[in-house]
């Protein structure tokens, strides 16, 4: 008998990233299977090839043994496929059950809608969670009212309210907490029981090892390894996720931790709380280039703007041994510390304006009204030559520089202002290699002049290569602190996804 | 909770604070539907006090606005002989829609008479039927209403039109090429105009119309269309046009002073006349004329109307219009080079340069419409 | 993000804040007008309402699917032209029944224009229902250059008078509308709208016939702007191409004070209605309030901005106070 869903060599490129190269796998009516990878692996993509957002460029999809091609959600769904998006599908002014069944209202022979009959199995839905979601959560609470975790358990609902042959739970459990986790857990036992497929997509190792029956490894867009859970450990697992590399484009010599504690302590962070951040504590030093890592969305952005001033929090942020409280970028600015934004083109640069203009946008104020322009040229000057920029001239449009020669702009806007702490939020997303090793010997040379650099990225290699120290966050806090010896890709996958550490060879 | 309380109690009383603030104390004539004895201090000659209301939809305007000022004037007039009671004003830019509320308002407040100057012909009909059911006394203004009932107070637009034409036709000595410069194509005075015009034309076979274009009764317009037929017809010999406009195209000709000057036709503005006697001392020969078209035409009607509701029967041999219901008024002023230095220096004189020349008829004037 | 109590009945209710200012408004407006509640001074002013009250509905339903119609005065200005021409003064009654139903489908063809340039053309609604205004105006202008025609004095004696029950014809078409409002609102249409005015992304995934739903917003204003129009000819009685133009900002300003926001996905028709009744209101209360003339433009316009920000006031005390 045929598996409910086989998914053939699947391939999908987007623009210039090869999202999908080779990756299968196979779910059984019944069965959870787990889709795990390191960041960027391609399970997002995966899972929007099987759920109809988007079309394979190769490979095929079997349903039941039957080749299908899927030209839109609604056609997947419509052959029993149910997605709980991570990007969610609610409609915040419509109310809990309104969302659930847009589309499917139960109707009276009238053609009006039946409320109560809506309302009731709203009801029974929401009762799945009773105890876990507040009292006064009824059908009709609007959307707009509820809680991340709140939403989150509406999707599920709305998800599997169609009866899917195949729901698929795509970082599903990020924003639930445990007892609403574990209530899930329970109903997917349910609903295996009645013969439901999923595909759980999860960085939780410790959920995988609870929930899952199989596993299916996708490594850079390749599936590179599956069978039951039952015959693999969390460690076999993250091995086959990130084997250790040797390397690669990143070379620099990391200060060991005897010379750093000969540094003076240039930030230093205690109890740093925010509406994502739960207690945050660190010390930086003079020269150090500290990494940022852990998956997505664990804080580390937040713990980047609340040293720059750009979100509120409480707790203590010690500079140079003197307590500050920025509530404003411009202040963090004139304290020497300066933000590198990820998102290039949308934040970092004015990109039809001149690389002069950009260089100089955070420090006219410096020169004076009316502007002295020789002066702002001369130093603008000295940043490009000390920035290796190629370019065609300081007037030249920073849109017609090169991604990397571009991304220096944006950093060196910011050293004009000669900062003493740079902040970077994953700054080489979407940045060719060649471009990356450049841009890792600036911060080298920058970390050699006494600057102190922290380095937030999605790259674990690019982490493991510059960082003299990585911390590992998750949920908010710190989680882990890697140094030394123990500064390893395989170790900081395992601390990313919460695996005990440490017995690596 | 308490302050949201608050913030809507404040809310209502800045709105209640704003009103007060611009209007007053809130009604002083106590409304009433039925055209009930009014509350009166003190008995007035003729029995009780009288209200007259206005109906106006639209402001911004010059000639609007010396209206609205001189029937407050005028019927300070009266309310000192104790005959009326302040004036009951709507006044507002509004369509239709608006200002049949603002007709019904009156109604509702139980004026004894309106005046209105009416934004559309026949919108208003059936909601001035009901005022005059109503038994009230119903003036249009300025623009002639051919509804059953309704009096109208204005000058004959025809003859007005055609005092310039033929002034302008004689100056040519009854031939030359000539363009004309109208108003709202279709709007009723203007029709009423240009049939005048074309009249007077018809008796001077030789005077040939080049063109004729709308300058949409505004100033800018008026000058640009006034640009394009000079550079059109450099060999123009003379133009006519009307309110609003005269002063745009004579702009237009001083800005191209061709060497010959066109004969032109003005309009009853001091700022005109301004124009008049700056051209004057460039060429001493210069001459046009400038007829009034009177906003003064309103305060009149609201003295017809106090006549009327004094109980003056009205001669209705006097009365003209399509409905016979018309009391035409004289034109007050028409400046020529004979009167212009006078017309200059004395009523200009003291007067923004927007001023309108007018001309109201006084209370004896007015007694020639009545039975005496 | 729990919600007072307040918030929570807004929602269920968006129409509430209107009808506190109703009340505000009709209670001053009849402090100084005794005689408001009285069947033939309300007829008066409810007849004048009417036009606006039947074109706000349809704005409001457009701003509750995320568009804006800007074209609304417009076709109302058409549908004028054409009863005025079509009718004319001493027309039978049984041509004019005729006449409406084709001045409503020719409502309902423009609002199809608008729709298909929204909806299915991709086109900025602002700016597409600005451009295609002027082709209705100009139609109407070219049916009827110069004001005049008219429909017969029975129609309009019919509009103007009829009283049932003590309440005013305006009352029962109101009610009406009220009750198909309350219908739609319990298909699966009415879902709809408020989900693609809401999040049209989400609605799309979910299978929400999104521009199908975007187009039927336009015909649906095109058919109330041409209804409004036949109030506004049977009240006047007459003819002027340019008789609607001033109804568009007011259906949306009446739309916005009925708790229709501009961003969609919220609101309903009770509201607009309401709203549409107070900017009416608002024009007595200064009638009747003496307001000297030169300031009455101003304080219309200072009452409408208040009511506009109130609610924006509330919530920044709101959260001041949070």
């Amino acid at each position: 008998m045929p598996p409910l869903l086989a998914v053939r060599n699947v391939a999908k490129r987007y623009g210039a990233v090869q999202a999908l190269i080779d990756a299968s796998l196979e779910v059984d009516a019944g069965e959870t299977l787990a889709l795990i990878g390191a960041n960027g692996s391609g399970k997002s993509t995966l899972s929007k090839v099987i759920n109809g957002v988007v079309a394979p460029e190769r490979g095929q999809l079997l349903l039941g043994g039957r080749s299908v091609h899927f030209d839109s959600p609604h056609a997947a769904k419509d052959a029993g496929i149910s997605t709980v998006f991570q990007e969610l599908s609610l409609v915040p002014q419509m109310t809990v059950a309104e969302n659930i069944w847009l589309t499917r209202e139960p109707l009276r022979r009238s053609g009006m809608i039946d409320r109560r009959t809506e309302r009731r199995r709203t009801e029974d839905l929401l009762s799945l969670f009773a105890g876990t979601l507040r009292a006064d959560l009824t059908p009709d609470t609007p959307v707009a009212a509820l809680l991340p975790d709140e939403r989150q358990i509406v999707e599920i609902l709305k998800a599997i309210s169609v009866n899917p042959r195949l729901l698929i739970l795509d970082e599903a459990t990020a924003s639930l907490d445990s007892r609403q986790v574990q209530r899930l857990f329970e109903l997917i036992g349910q609903w295996k029981a009645q013969g439901t497929a999923i595909i759980f997509i999860s960085h939780r190792m410790a959920e995988i090892e609870q929930i899952a029956d199989r596993y299916s490894v996708l490594r850079n867009g390749q599936t590179v390894g599956a069978g039951s859970m039952k015959e693999a450990t969390a460690n076999d697992l993250v091995t086959l996720m990130a084997p250790e590399t040797a390397g690669g484009a990143v070379e620099r010599r990391r200060l060991s931790s005897d010379i750093l504690a000969t540094r003076r302590i240039v930030l230093q962070i205690d109890d740093l709380r925010t509406s994502v951040l739960r207690g945050v504590s660190m010390q930086v030093r003079e020269g150090e280039l500290l990494g940022i890592g852990g998956l997505k969305g664990q804080g580390q952005r937040d713990l980047l703007l609340a040293i720059f001033g750009g979100t509120p929090w409480s707790g203590r942020i010690t500079l140079d041994g003197k307590p500050v409280h920025f509530t404003h970028p411009r202040q963090a600015m004139n304290h020497g510390v300066a933000l590198v934004p990820g998102d290039r083109a949308g934040e970092g640069l004015l990109s039809i304006r001149s690389i002069l203009e950009n260089l100089l946008v955070p420090s006219w104020r410096n020169y004076g009204f009316p502007l002295q322009m020789q002066r702002a040229r001369r130093d603008a000057s000295a940043i490009a030559a000390r920035l290796d920029l190629k370019m065609a001239g300081l007037d030249a449009p920073v849109s017609s520089l090169s991604g990397g020669n571009a991304q220096k702009v944006v950093i060196g806007k910011w050293l004009l202002r000669n900062p003493r702490i740079l902040l970077l939020d994953d700054p080489t997303k979407g940045v060719d290699i060649a471009t990356k090793a450049e841009f890792y010997r600036l911060l080298t040379r920058l970390c050699e002049e006494g600057t102190t650099v922290i380095l937030y990225s999605s790259d674990d290699e690019e982490l493991i290569g510059l960082s003299d120290r990585v911390i590992v966050m998750h949920d908010g806090r710190i989680s882990s602190e890697l140094a030394g010896a123990s500064l390893t890709t395989a170790n900081l996958v395992a601390a990313s996804l919460g695996v005990a550490s440490g017995d690596a060879p | 909770m308490n302050r949201r309380h608050f913030a809507l109690f404040a809310i209502a009383l800045m709105t209640a604070a704003l009103i007060a603030a611009c209007g007053g104390a809130p009604t002083t004539t106590a409304p009433t539907a039925a055209p009930a004895p009014q509350p009166t201090t003190a008995p007035a000659p003729g029995g009780r006090k009288f209200t007259i209301g206005i109906s106006n939809p639209f402001i911004s305007s010059e000639y609007r606005t010396q209206m609205i000022q001189s029937l407050i004037e005028v019927n300070k007039e009266y309310m000192e002989r104790g005959i009326t009671n302040e004036l009951v004003i709507e006044s507002a830019d509004t369509d239709v829609a608006g200002q049949i509320q603002q007709l019904q308002n009156l109604i509702n407040k139980g004026v004894d008479a309106i005046l209105v100057n009416p934004s559309d012909v026949s919108g208003l009909n059936d909601t001035l039927q009901e005022a005059i059911n109503k038994g009230i006394i119903v003036i249009s203004v300025d623009q002639e209403l051919n509804t059953p009932g309704v009096y109208n107070v204005g000058i004959d637009q025809k003859e007005w039109a055609k005092i310039s034409a033929r002034w302008l036709a004689e100056k040519l000595g009854g031939q030359g090429n000539i363009v004309l410069i109208e108003g709202f194509p279709g709007h009723p005075a203007n029709v009423a105009r240009m049939e005048g015009v074309e009249e007077v034309l018809k008796e001077y076979p030789n005077i040939k119309v080049l063109g004729r274009e709308t300058g949409k009764w505004d100033e800018a317009t008026g000058q640009q269309v006034m640009s394009n037929f000079l550079a059109s017809f450099p060999n123009l010999d003379g133009y006519w046009t009307q309110d609003g406009m005269a002063i745009g195209a004579m702009q237009a000709v001083m800005a191209a002073n061709p060497s010959k000057w066109p004969v032109l036709v003005g309009e009853g503005r001091c700022q005109f006349l301004q124009l008049w006697d700056q051209r004057l001392k460039e060429d001493p020969n210069f001459e046009t004329i400038a007829v009034a078209n009177p906003p003064g035409v309103s305060p009149t009607g609201l003295r017809i109307a106090v006549n009327m509701l004094m109980g003056k029967q009205v001669d209705k041999s006097k009365l003209g219009g399509a409905n016979g219901l018309s009391f035409v008024i004289p034109i007050p002023i028409i400046v020529t080079k004979d009167n212009f230095q006078e017309v200059f220096t004395t009523v200009c004189k003291d007067k923004p340069a927007t001023y309108l020349l007018d001309g109201i008829m006084t209370d004896e004037e007015v007694q020639q419409f009545f039975v005496k | 993000m729990k919600q007072s109590r307040w918030q929570q009945a807004t929602y269920r209710h968006p129409y509430l804040f209107a009808l506190l200012l109703l009340a505000v408004a009709f209670t001053v407006n009849a402090l100084l007008q005794p005689n408001l509640l009285e069947p033939t001074t309300l007829n008066s002013n409810m007849r004048v309402f009417l036009p606006l009250i039947l074109v706000a509905v349809g704005q409001a339903i457009v701003m509750i699917g995320g568009g804006i119609d800007i074209s609304v005065g417009s076709i109302v200005s058409v549908t004028n032209a054409i009863l005025a021409t079509q009718i004319g003064l001493s027309g039978d009654l049984s041509t004019a029944g005729v006449i409406m139903g084709v001045a409503l489908l020719a409502g309902m063809g423009a609002g199809a224009l608008n729709g298909l340039c929204v909806a299915y053309l991709r086109l900025q609604p602002i700016i597409t229902t600005f451009a295609t205004s002027f082709i209705y105006s100009g139609l109407a202008l070219f049916i009827l250059p110069n004001p005049g025609g008219g429909v017969p004095s029975r129609l309009t004696a019919f509009y103007r008078e009829t009283i049932i029950l003590w309440l005013p014809l305006a009352f029962y078409v109101i009610a009406l509308i009220l009750l198909i409002w309350a219908a739609i609102r319990r298909t699966r249409y009415g879902r709809y709208l408020y989900a693609v005015g809401g999040k049209a992304d989400a609605a799309y995934e979910t299978g929400v016939p999104v521009r199908a739903v975007q187009f039927s917003t336009y015909v649906i204003s095109g058919f109330m702007a041409a209804l409004g129009g036949i109030a506004m000819t049977l009240l006047t009685g007459s003819g002027n191409a340019q008789v609607g133009d001033p109804l568009t900002l007011s259906s949306i300003t009446a739309a916005v004070i009925g708790g229709t926001p501009l961003s969609g996905g919220a609101g309903g028709v009770a509201g607009p209605m309401i709203g549409a009744i107070i900017l009416g209101l608002i024009r007595n209360i200064i009638s009747f309030a003496n307001v000297a003339t030169w300031w009455q433009t101003f304080v219309n316009a200072a009452i409408i901005v208040l009511a506009l920000a109130t609610p924006g006031i509330i919530n920044l005390v709101r959260r001041r106070n949070r």
